[in-house]
């Protein structure tokens, strides 16, 4: 609905005045970028985004980001539910999108902008009603004391070691209105953050948690009862930080010794060896045994100041990140996407939660006009379905690099699949935004797969 | 004269972890063209856990 300049009820920014008053009424502005399909992932901003800065912090870094200041970017604001669950609540708002060959184009806007659509988490099927938000959670999701739902709370470690079925039914739960993360969602987040930072390439604006460790060779040298220390050689404890959350297994990501401490310090042990110290119960080691890192504990980035940033750097992977309060988005875990399901290559997608199934090929899923591409590597474009906008997967990775193009990898496989987003702490520079990995069944699950909540505004 | 309806076969109850379901071949008839489930049994997964081969 437009709104009359003057209105009682109404403010409109002062730098909006101007060049959005038609006629004299106000339209929302339209905050674009455009891409001409080339290797460079970098954006031209449009519309009323033209000459916009957007910057991540660090720590309690002040920085300018003008969509500080913008629509729906402004609106965005913690929520917290009546479990205590952590949210980010993001605005109705409409997205545009077009394809020309490669070339993108990208639009969000309060306004219902000719050829856009409204994505479907602002929709009520059951009702028919458009939805006012959209509650994203704010950390990777980790599961309830009782082990019966799916949470999103500070000082919780991530739930690992579940497959999308189950972290569906965790989701589902917590009652109406709540799920896993979705394609929708996904589309959504892809496009505010295209937006707002003009890259394609979401590592070069914050690296997140991407460059820990997850290799069988990284062992214990010495066998250790009764410790809160394993013994490595030099080599291996330089892989690793004081800070950083690892886990300890007979096999890689095994967690038989356990998973979720925290290194409490580095020290030497002998010229060759070091002992890399951590907190939690004594353990007993047995040389041999592997040390890994894993997800993050929730909450780290409560410290970071600015709206989207990273604890210590933005650049050196070590760390986790936020992007507008959502913890993590890539790197640390992977997240399920759910809605999305493959068939040798051809996906099938649906936008309603309440008809979410994996290794559903059929209907009330829609096959996507496009087949994704049957090759691994970082992806150089994604399909468009002009019926489908919002899924947007792997066609090409012709030229493709980790800073080239969309800078993400992508990896699938034949038979059926589901999706998973982001990368994990192990992923280097595979991670990000775009980085799909459509290689997996239904039935599995790794220290490394985790997933975030959702819950549409639905009473 | 118009079109025929299309009905699809609800889906029936499947093991996710299992099972998957495919649409069937269409079955035209007078009135409609109904497009029915097919479940099938997932093939066996890869040895090892391929979560760490990338």
């Amino acid at each position: 609905m437009m709104r009359t300049i003057g209105s009682t009820k109404y403010r409109v920014p002062n730098k909006y005045r101007v060049p959005n008053i038609i006629f004299g009424l106000y339209e929302p502005p339209i905050y674009g970028v455009s891409w001409d399909g080339g290797e460079n992932p970098t954006l031209t901003r449009t519309n009323s985004s033209q000459g916009m800065v957007a910057t991540a912090g660090v720590d309690n870094q002040v920085v300018r980001n003008d969509f500080d200041y913008a629509q729906i970017y402004s609106e965005i604001k913690d929520y917290t539910d009546s479990y205590g669950n952590e949210f980010i609540a993001i605005p109705k708002c409409y997205i545009k999108k077009t394809a020309n060959g490669a070339a993108r184009t990208w639009q969000i806007s309060k306004r219902r902008i000719d050829g856009a659509y409204l994505p479907a988490c602002f929709w009520d099927f059951e009702h028919n009603r458009e939805l006012p938000y959209v509650l994203v959670g704010k950390y990777t999701a980790n599961l309830s004391d009782d082990g019966t739902k799916l949470e999103s709370k500070s000082g919780k470690w991530p739930l690992v070691n579940k497959n999308i079925v189950e972290f569906r039914n965790y989701a589902q739960a917590n009652g109406t209105g709540y799920q896993q993360l979705d394609g929708v969602i996904v589309d959504l987040l892809q496009t505010l953050f295209y937006v707002e930072f003009a890259t394609l390439d979401s590592q070069s604006i914050m690296m997140g948690w991407t460059y820990g460790r997850l290799s069988a060779s990284d062992i214990a040298t010495v066998s250790d009862t009764g410790v809160n220390r394993i013994i490595v050689s030099n080599a291996t404890a330089a892989y690793y930080k004081v800070g950083q959350p690892i886990g300890i297994g007979t096999t890689l990501g095994g967690g038989q010794i356990f998973n979720y401490r925290t290194i409490v310090s580095i020290e030497d042990y002998d010229a060759s060896n070091k002992a890399i110290v951590f907190d939690g119960n004594p353990v007993n080691i047995s040389a041999g045994n592997i040390i890994y890192n894993i997800g993050w504990k929730s909450g780290a980035c409560s410290s970071v100041v600015a709206s989207s940033g990273s604890v210590f750097s933005n650049s050196d992977g070590k760390n986790p990140f936020k992007y507008r309060g959502i913890e993590n988005l890539w790197g640390n875990v992977f997240q399920w996407v759910d809605g999305i399901n493959i068939i040798d290559n051809q996906a099938w997608i649906s936008r309603n939660p309440a008809d979410y199934a994996s290794n559903l090929f059929a209907n009330p899923y829609q096959q996507l006009s496009y087949i994704d591409h049957n090759v691994n590597g970082y992806v150089s474009q994604m399909g468009f379905d002009s019926v489908n906008p919002e899924f947007s997967l792997p066609i090409s990775i012709t030229g493709g690099a980790y800073n080239k193009y969309y800078a993400d990898s992508y990896y699938q496989a034949t038979g059926q699949r589901i999706a998973r987003l982001g990368g994990d702490w192990s992923s280097w520079l595979s991670a990000g935004l775009s980085y799909w990995h459509l290689y997996a069944a239904s039935g599995a699950s790794s220290v490394s797969l985790g997933g975030r909540l959702v819950k549409k505004a639905l009473e | 004269m118009p079109d025929k309806q299309i009905i699809y076969e609800p889906v029936p109850e499947f093991d996710q972890q299992t099972q998957y379901v495919m649409q069937g071949d269409p079955v035209e008839t007078e009135n409609c063209i109904y497009f029915p489930c097919v479940v099938n049994d997932l093939p066996p997964q890869e040895e090892g856990n391929p979560e760490f081969i990338f």
